[in-house]
């Protein structure tokens, strides 16, 4: 860890490594699900509006339990990947900190893919549809795309992260 | 450039006893960098294997090798171990 860490870094520290959903994000297979859910989280919150249209208890009714479990859903992926993008770099060690790169170059590998699909298709809408693209056509990709950007580093960190170490064959010392 | 660095940190520290989470106190790391390295899915920097030397007060090679360690009873009493694969590190790999 590069710099002596501050009082809020401890405690973010203490909140990103706590062990009681430890089992929750165990294995690949859970951590994929989680990711899964995630990205349908993410894709549904927006998609709740249009869906709902003028009907404000619908809307309210929907988002509402969506951002709850999209919140859930983000700590635990927070946690699966003990707090990769929620820490600051001085309350990181080097392994972290290389994952974290990592992570950050495969998602901007993933990102500008996800880039140039969206403009070709866009582009492609534009010379097929007659009256072109609307706005909001734009701005739902527009949106979508900005969603990748800022989740896709921690949806590829928690799918490339490592199963825990076993349990410590040491015992603590007794106090 | 060899990308193994084998290492005995496991069991230096279940003989000094010392748990991952206190090791990784001493050297300022994550306890789970500790484990990624005894497993060899992870390779320390110099400084974080200096640091972890210091620790243990023993010189960093006794720690990290870019060879496989030879079984520590045959470093101490020589010979040559008769285990059937005595390419096998001592420690993990990393």
């Amino acid at each position: 860890m590069s710099a002596r860490p501050t009082r809020y870094d401890e405690t973010m520290i203490r909140v990103m490594n706590r062990e009681e959903a430890r089992n929750w994000y165990a294995g690949h297979g859970r951590r994929r699900a989680w990711t899964v859910a995630h990205v349908v989280l993410t894709a549904a919150t927006p998609a709740a509006f249009p869906l709902a249209g003028d009907n404000g208890a619908l809307l309210i009714g929907l988002v509402i339990p969506l951002i709850l479990l999209w919140c859930v859903c983000t700590g635990v992926l927070n946690s699966a990947t003990r707090g990769l993008f929620e820490l600051r770099d001085r309350a990181l060690d080097e392994r972290q900190l290389a994952d974290r790169a990592q992570a950050f170059t495969v998602a901007h590998r993933v990102q500008l893919s996800l880039t140039l699909a969206v403009v070709g298709g866009l582009g492609l809408l534009h010379l097929l549809a007659d009256e072109g693209v609307s706005a909001e056509v734009l701005l739902a990709a527009l949106f979508g795309l900005g969603l990748t950007q800022w989740l896709l580093p921690l949806w590829t960190a928690v799918l490339r992260t490592p199963d825990e170490p076993a349990d410590d064959d040491v015992e603590p010392a007794a106090a | 450039m060899s990308d193994k660095v084998h290492n005995r940190l496991s069991v230096v520290r279940a003989e000094r006893n010392v748990t991952r989470r206190a090791l990784a106190a001493a050297v300022g790391a994550h306890y789970q960098t500790i484990g990624h390295i005894e497993r060899g899915q992870y390779n320390p920097s110099l400084d974080l294997a200096l640091r972890i030397a210091a620790y243990f007060t023993l010189p960093v090679e006794a720690l990290f090798s870019l060879d496989p360690f030879r079984p520590l009873t045959d470093e101490v009493y020589g010979g040559t171990s008769q285990a059937p694969n005595t390419s096998t590190p001592q420690g993990g790999a990393v």
